[in-house]
Order: structure tokens, then C-alpha cells, then sequence
């Protein structure tokens, strides 16, 4: 039978803690009017819940603040410290999370069924921001574009002779292991080198299969070697930055990142983008074979800077060519403050430098968000 | 032990050549591989579908990572273990192998743990995860273009694994595996749960006759 406890959220500014608006003074009256329940134990706890939106989510919950008491009467009031109100936490509803801030009352009045409780949204204010257009998986994740021949011609001459090496050995390798497969295959049992015809039970094996599967590996193995090289045509780092990033600051792009190419670099353009990341779990998988997927989906991408240059000559300062000034205004306005419940799950934010190249593999640099101010977000 | 539900049927790939093999005298046959590569659904073709077993008495006897009494189960011509994950489970299967005639294991141990049972007599071992063709011929067949590299990479960072491979597939939705894996690298993260409790799901094995599942591609691995 159903108990009618209530929660009521109400300001009172008078009793509010000094110097702290616009939230002082939020008091939850929660109200249990049925008298079986004096004398139980309860708990009043304020929630910041993200919930994935999916068929087997794995949601997560932070308790922002914890009141335990024992029911007396019909009604009891409870203060909200200021701190759980000094965040700014805001309801938010996006394409794979939703994040919740709630007053949850739980009278323990069952030994063994469901407790009597309530859950009641906290009064928050509703955070608008615009709406966004970009395309943000083609803005946070360009596809990369590149020409095999040209990207190994730009590495330094000490990694492109270990690729040349590695090819020719790996060449050697394989062409020496299939050899020895089609001798194997071929010969008197007796008389195979390496691989055997029959396996340990006595059935009878192929050695050129083996000597295929090995050759497989060794060419996977060549390949991942040299794609780790084609990336060493420049050096691209991040600067580092001094002070706080703030809606006003102006900031020149030759100071963000220092990078030098040993090879010509035509029609390279260099963007700044930003984001909100969406992060959470869901399970999938069945049985003993279960996986939690950790996912991170950017939604609302914010291009912040874009300059496409014709020419930047090899051993030339990259940043030469990108000072601009640039400022990341449009990401505050744009983007959701951060609201993160734990590492997994929750509101981030996220920004990178990407420099990008039809014929070389594409770098990406993400940026420290330590920099922002939560409150920045928040502004008009 | 043995309640399961049931999923929904899935195409077997005989990667492993097993259809070819010939287990009448075989007394232990063991599929290792990580979870998610197809030890089970193996186990299930050997069940349902090989001449030396189907039709004939046979035993599925899910584990839960738990040891469990194997006095009752006897005269079986095949009892399925699924799975075997602890060294103090073995004593278990030595008893089943004294009792029946074979005995088929999916398993997380070592290969090394099995070698005293090869005084029982004839011994198979499988390995599930190390096949990248299996999972060529999966995106090939659901239509998802992909380059030998990138399944190298998914093999080499993941093992050879269905469901890891349709984890990546389902977020990345509408890209080739190059892509996918690019994305996943990058955005998520994928974790094997090590769950106590679980509802046991028994494989369900659709058509096996379709002409392009059934060239073996894995390199026999047996141990010597």
C-alpha cells in the first residue's frame, strides 16, 4: 500500500550560508505523513545519476550529499550544503547519456521487500546552449587520407632504411619459409626440414598451410612496423599553456603547438575543434562471455580555427605559418559543461589540433581541458 | 548445472576442420581460446553435428566456474564441459574420462594443465582465437569491407573474437573494419567481465551447409 512520503525543494534566502547566492538557502522538506513509519530508520541522499541509453546499460551514480535520520514525525526539513549546489548541476539529455540531479528519500521499512521511497529532481536551472550543425564525427574524426609512397619517402633516412631492411629480410623470410613449406609438402616424411606432414597424434598435417599461416604473420608483422614510422615525417607537439582559457582571452595559434616536417608540406590545413564527449558503459556478449563496452561519443563538435596553407617548406617551423589569433569563445557558448560522475561516465569536454594532409597520415594532438573554467560554460 | 537459454542461430564456420576429423577413437578433445572465439559453438557442432557423436547419449555440463560431481555421469559416448577455468576443476574431468567414453572441453587453462590425460589415450587440442581468416569471412559475410592489415590489427589486439569483433561493428556502425578499428581505438574500450553469475546461453547452429564455411583455414596448432 502505497506510503504518499513526498519531497518538496524550497529557497529560503534569509537562511541560506553568507556570500553564497544564487542557491542559498535550499531546504528539502520531505514529507511522510503515514505514523507506521516513526521510529524507522531513513536516509535523505541528493544524487547526480548518468544513465546510458541503451538495452543493457551500465549507469553510474555519484551521491553528492548524505543525510541519515530517524523519522520523528511528519515532516522533516533538511538543509542542502552549499557544495552540492556550487557545480551548477543541470539535467542534460543527450544522444547515448542522460545525467540527472535528484533527491532520493528511503525510509527502511522492509526486512525484506523494496523500502518506501521517492525520488524528486532537484530545482535546477535549465541550461540551454544552441544548436549545433556540424557534422561532429567527420569534424572530430577527419578521415585520413594518405599516399603509402610519399609518407615513406618523407621519414628520416635512418627509419626508412630500417623499413627497406625490414621489407627485404621480411621478403627473404617469407619467400625462404614458403621454400621450406613446398620442400616439406613434397618430401619423405623423413626428409622435411622445419615443417612436419604428419601432427603429434599421427594424422596427417600440410606443412605449406603452416608455412602460409607463417608467412601471414610475418607480413602483418612488417606492415604494423612501418605504419609506426609513417607518422615520424614531423615533429607536432603541443605547447605549453600558461593561465586559464576564458571566454575573452585571445589566443595566438603559433603558441599552441610547435612542430617542424622534414618534407615539403603542400595544402596542409591546421584546425583547432572541440567537443562535449559523451562517455558510459553498456554490456554486450552472453553467458561467460560477456564484454562492457566503454564508450566516448562526441556530440555538439565546434570548429574553433581552420587555416588550410599552400606551402610550409621542410625544416620551417610549422607554427610560422598559423599566427593567427583564435579564441575559444564559440566552444563555451556552444558546449555543455563538463558534469562527470566518475572517469567513465558523464559530460567531458575535449579539444585537439589536428593537422591535416591528403598525402600524409594525419596528426592529432588532443589538448589539456584543465585549463577551462566550469563557470565559463555557464555565462551568456 | 545445465539450464540455458537459447540464442538465436548463427552460421558455423568451420575454421577448425572439424567435420573432417575423425574423433572415434579420440578420448579428449579441448578448445581453448579467449571467450567470445567460438569454443562453445565448436562444442555444440560436436554435439549436434559430427558423425562420431550425434545421435548417440551424450552429456552438456554447464561449469559456472565451479567444480562438480561427475559420479552420476557415465556411459556416455560425449560429455561437454563448458568450461573448464580452474586447475581444481580437472580432477573432475579425469573422472568423466574414466566413466565415458570422451570427453570435449572448452577451456582457459594452459595447455600444459591437459598433458597428463594424455595417459587416457588419444588427445585433441584446438585453439579458437589465432584464425584471422574466420574473421575475414565473417565481414565478408555481413557485407563489411576490410583490408587483411586491419584484421591482422583487430586479431593481434583482440585475439580472434566474435564478439569483440561485433562489439567494435555495432558502435562503429556503417564504416570498414580500417575505420572501425580506428575509431574504437580511439573513442572506447572494451573489458572481458568476469562475472560469478551468469544464465549459461546454449549456442544455436543454423545452416551448416553453406559451401564457402566449410574449408578449414586455422593452422592445425596440436601440441606436441
Amino acid at each position: 500500500m502505497p506510503k504518499n512520503v513526498d519531497t518538496l525543494f524550497s529557497f529560503d534566502p534569509e537562511k541560506g550560508e553568507a556570500r553564497q547566492p544564487p542557491h542559498a538557502g535550499l531546504r528539502a522538506k520531505l514529507i511522510i505523513p503515514d505514523p507506521e513509519l516513526i521510529g524507522k530508520k531513513a536516509t535523505f541522499t541528493i544524487k547526480r545519476h548518468v544513465g546510458v541509453k541503451d538495452s543493457r546499460p551500465v549507469h553510474d551514480t555519484e551521491e553528492m550529499f548524505k543525510h541519515k535520520f530517524t523519522v520523528r514525525g511528519g515532516k522533516v526539513t533538511v538543509p542542502i550544503p552549499h557544495h552540492v549546489l556550487e557545480d551548477h548541476p543541470f539535467q542534460y539529455d543527450g544522444e547515448q547519456i542522460e545525467i540527472k540531479c535528484f533527491g532520493e528519500l528511503v525510509i527502511n521499512d522492509k526486512l525484506i521487500r523494496k523500502d518506501t521511497s521517492v525520488q524528486k529532481d532537484l530545482p535546477v536551472e535549465a541550461l540551454q546552449k544552441p544548436a549545433v550543425n556540424n557534422n561532429t564525427d567527420e569534424l572530430i574524426e577527419p578521415k585520413d587520407i594518405f599516399s603509402f609512397s610519399k609518407n615513406l619517402m618523407a621519414i628520416p633516412t635512418h627509419h626508412k632504411i630500417a623499413t627497406l631492411g625490414l621489407l627485404i629480410v621480411g621478403l627473404v623470410v617469407i619467400v625462404v619459409n614458403m621454400l621450406i613449406g613446398v620442400h616439406d609438402e613434397f618430401s619423405p616424411r623423413h626428409a622435411t626440414y622445419f615443417y612436419s606432414q604428419v601432427d603429434s597424434d599421427g594424422d596427417s598435417s600440410s606443412p605449406i598451410v603452416k608455412a602460409l599461416g607463417g608467412c601471414g604473420a610475418i607480413g602483418a608483422a612488417i606492415w604494423f612496423a612501418i605504419r609506426r614510422q609513417l607518422r615520424k615525417y614531423m615533429t607536432f607537439n603541443l605547447k605549453p599553456i600558461t593561465g586559464s582559457i576564458n571566454r575573452q582571452s585571445e589566443h595566438t595559434v603559433s603558441d599552441l603547438v610547435h612542430g617542424v616536417s622534414r618534407t615539403d608540406l603542400e595544402d596542409v590545413t591546421l584546425r583547432i575543434v572541440a567537443c562535449n564527449m559523451e562517455k558510459g558503459k553498456y554490456v554486450r556478449g552472453s553467458g561467460s562471455n560477456q564484454r562492457t563496452v566503454s564508450f566516448s561519443t562526441p556530440v555538439r563538435g565546434v570548429l574553433l580555427y581552420s587555416k588550410k596553407v599552400t606551402l610550409i617548406p621542410k625544416n620551417q617551423p610549422v607554427e610560422n605559418y598559423f599566427r593567427d589569433s583564435m579564441s575559444f569563445e564559440p566552444m563555451f557558448k556552444a558546449l555543455y559543461p563538463p558534469s562527470e560522475v566518475s572517469e567513465s561516465h558523464g559530460l567531458f569536454i575535449y579539444w585537439e589540433v589536428q593537422l591535416i594532409h591528403n598525402d600524409f597520415v594525419d596528426q592529432e594532438l588532443a589538448g589539456d581541458t584543465a585549463h577551462f573554467r566550469r563557470e565559463d560554460f555557464f555565462t551568456a | 548445472m545445465n539450464a540455458a537459454t537459447e540464442q538465436s542461430p548463427i552460421l558455423f564456420d568451420d575454421f577448425l576442420g572439424l567435420e573432417g576429423e575423425d574423433f572415434r577413437q579420440t578420448r579428449l578433445i579441448v578448445f581453448a581460446g579467449i571467450s567470445g572465439s567460438g569454443k562453445s559453438t565448436a562444442l555444440k557442432f560436436l554435439c549436434d553435428h559430427h558423425p562420431a557423436f550425434s545421435g548417440k547419449p551424450r552429456r552438456w555440463i554447464w561449469t559456472m566456474g565451479k567444480t562438480w560431481d561427475a559420479a552420476r555421469i557415465r556411459g556416455n559416448r560425449l560429455v561437454v564441459v563448458d568450461e573448464v577455468s580452474h586447475p581444481r576443476q580437472l580432477p573432475a574431468v579425469a573422472r568423466l574420462l574414466k566413466q565415458n567414453q570422451t570427453v570435449a572441453v572448452a577451456s582457459h587453462l594452459k595447455p600444459a594443465w591437459f598433458w597428463p590425460f594424455r595417459l587416457a589415450g588419444r588427445y585433441r587440442h584446438f585453439l579458437t582465437d589465432h584464425d584471422c581468416a574466420k574473421i575475414a569471412r565473417h565481414l565478408t559475410r555481413h557485407g563489411i569491407s576490410h583490408t587483411a592489415a586491419a584484421v591482422a590489427e583487430f586479431c593481434r589486439r583482440h585475439g580472434a573474437s566474435y564478439v569483440d569483433l561485433d562489439c567494435i561493428l555495432e558502435r562503429h556502425p556503417d564504416e570498414s573494419l580500417d575505420r572501425a578499428l580506428h575509431l574504437s581505438l580511439k573513442l572506447d574500450r572494451l573489458t572481458i567481465e568476469r562475472s560469478k553469475q551468469w544464465i549459461p546461453v546454449m549456442p544455436v547452429i543454423g545452416d551448416t551447409r553453406k559451401p564457402f564455411e566449410r574449408a578449414p583455414t586455422a593452422v592445425p596448432i596440436l601440441i606436441l
